[in-house]
């Protein structure tokens, strides 16, 4: 049998909490029978993200920028 | 075709296929995932299909049409193959759905004119790309997938792009393929809503081929041609394929004004050159109307997304006439919108640079000084020798000495070593 992972987006705002929690009591009563379990995560806030710098050759922030890649030296007096 | 001798008969052949080897094998997978959903097993078809040409065009003659004569046997095997295995019920619902197009939202765009053959080819590429691209996939595997299944480059030749053992390569190729099946990533275009945000990684991939070739972050070579050519090829399909797409009219116009600087760009002795010496009148101006043309398009998309400012950039400089004519301050303005749409620290770093030259260079260190902690910038070889230019041209030598070295210490190109050493060992006074 197939099991999935839900993933809530709740609204984290101190006003939406009350509400929030009595969503969650809701659905664990409907549901609660098929849950194999659940948690919460930590709070936006302290995310952080991973991003992988690419493998050898490749970065993925990068780009063919004229200004560092080929105007850099600036104001230059021509080669004799 | 003329009578040849049984020798010379053997001998074109095997150039027919290995010419059809490399110009078609792409397109003749594309079609046959199509028809497999497998990758791996439309591989070992497509191997056939050639091997089985190889064999029987000495006797039936080279076809005229040797893509549609690979397609075919590639396909056929493959039905037969799938018809042998008992166990692949999932695979039906992918040849089903890829049968038919009326889910993919997209008809319009592959309804186009042409021979009813060359759409379904297009279609079939489009299909593969995506699916190479899907965003559940490491980046470095979409990249590699790309290159390997899309521009047909062998194992060898992906692994060299990345400089890593060819070992390594298959094995991050055969950890992708894997990946695509046991998610069951579909292969099929994105429905109309998916496109836009499926798009962007489609371009992503393209764009990291093209800026990897541009200025290559390690070897002897200032540009890989190689690369080049497969990223230029590669937005080109994907302009004849989506061609009323902002984004990627971006894309191939920022490319191909790029582009059209490359016999500029290092000058007789093979030295980097300077964007203030290349000799603009080398630079090739019909790619530059057909990349004005693109930049055009681009940004009538409201807002402009990040191709369209990034070509739009490439289009101030290509436009100057003369170094001294650039609009720096126009470039400044382009960088700002560009850093909302792309928040990326390397982004904040070019603004930087054309702020050094709009304003003068204690406004351009200024802004560097901003990004001075950025840890994406750590290695950043770009970043301390956008400081050195700053402080050279402030007259504050030792410190840009100082950040010469630095800049030295982080590049592994050898075209820009010698122009760090050139700049590290310049007079005192100049």
């Amino acid at each position: 049998m197939a099991e999935y992972l839900i993933l809530i987006h709740q609204d984290e705002s101190a006003d939406a909490e009350e509400q929030t929690m009595a969503g969650h009591v809701r659905f664990g009563q409907e549901h609660g029978s098929s849950l194999r379990g659940g948690n919460a995560l930590q709070s936006s806030d302290t995310a952080t993200s991973l991003r992988p710098d690419g493998a050898g050759a490749f970065t993925i922030t990068d780009g063919a920028f004229a200004e560092t890649k080929e105007a850099l030296g600036g104001y230059r007096s021509r080669r004799p | 075709m003329a009578a040849v001798t049984e020798e010379e008969g053997v001998v074109s052949v095997e150039a027919a296929v290995a010419d059809a080897h490399r110009r078609e094998w792409a397109y003749v997978l594309a079609a046959t995932v199509r028809v497999t959903g497998d990758i791996d097993l439309a591989e070992e078809c497509v191997q056939d299909a050639y091997a089985k040409a190889l064999t029987t065009w000495p006797t039936q003659g080279i076809p005229v049409r040797p893509a549609a004569w690979l397609t075919t046997v590639a396909r056929h095997r493959a039905i037969d193959v799938l018809r042998r295995r008992s166990t692949h019920d999932r695979f039906l619902p992918e040849l089903a759905g890829s049968a038919s197009d009326g889910t993919d939202g997209n008809s319009s765009a592959m309804d186009r004119a042409g021979p009813a053959e060359l759409g379904e080819i297009s279609d079939d590429r489009l299909r593969l790309i995506f699916t190479c691209c899907h965003p559940a996939l490491a980046p470095e595997a979409q990249v590699a997938l790309t290159l390997r299944l899309i521009c047909g480059l062998t194992t060898a030749e992906v692994a060299r792009m990345f400089l890593i053992q060819e070992s390594t390569m298959s094995a991050r190729l055969t950890r992708a393929k894997k990946k695509i099946a046991a998610a069951h990533i579909p292969y099929r275009v994105p429905v109309l809503s998916e496109l836009p945000q499926r798009i962007y990684t489609v371009l992503d991939v393209v764009h990291l081929v093209f800026t990897t070739g541009h200025t290559a972050p390690a070897g002897d070579d200032l540009i890989r041609d190689d690369l080049v050519a497969q990223a230029l090829h590669l937005a080109r399909m994907l302009r004849t394929l989506l061609p009323g797409d902002a984004d990627v009219a971006g894309l191939l116009g920022l490319i191909v004004l790029t582009h059209a600087r490359r016999t500029t760009r290092l000058d007789a002795d093979g030295s980097l050159s300077l964007l203030s010496d290349q000799d603009r009148s080398r630079w090739h101006a019909g790619e530059i109307m057909e990349g004005l043309g693109l930049v055009r398009e681009a940004l009538q998309r409201r807002p402009p997304g990040r191709f369209a400012l990034m070509a739009a950039i490439a289009a101030v400089h290509a436009e100057a006439p003369t170094w001294s004519a650039t609009d720096w301050t126009e470039l400044v303005g382009l960088y700002d919108l560009l850093v909302v749409m792309w928040p990326s620290p390397v982004v904040a770093l070019n603004r930087a640079v054309a702020v050094g030259f709009a304003e003068g260079p204690a406004s351009g260190l200024k802004a560097l000084d901003e990004l001075a902690d950025e840890p994406q910038l750590a290695s950043y070889s770009y970043l301390p020798s956008a400081r050195a230019d700053m402080l050279r041209r402030l007259g504050r030598t030792a410190e840009a000495r100082a950040a010469y070295r630095d800049a030295l210490v982080l590049t592994d190109n050898a075209v820009e070593r010698e122009f760090l050493q050139a700049r590290l060992h310049e007079p005192t006074s100049s």
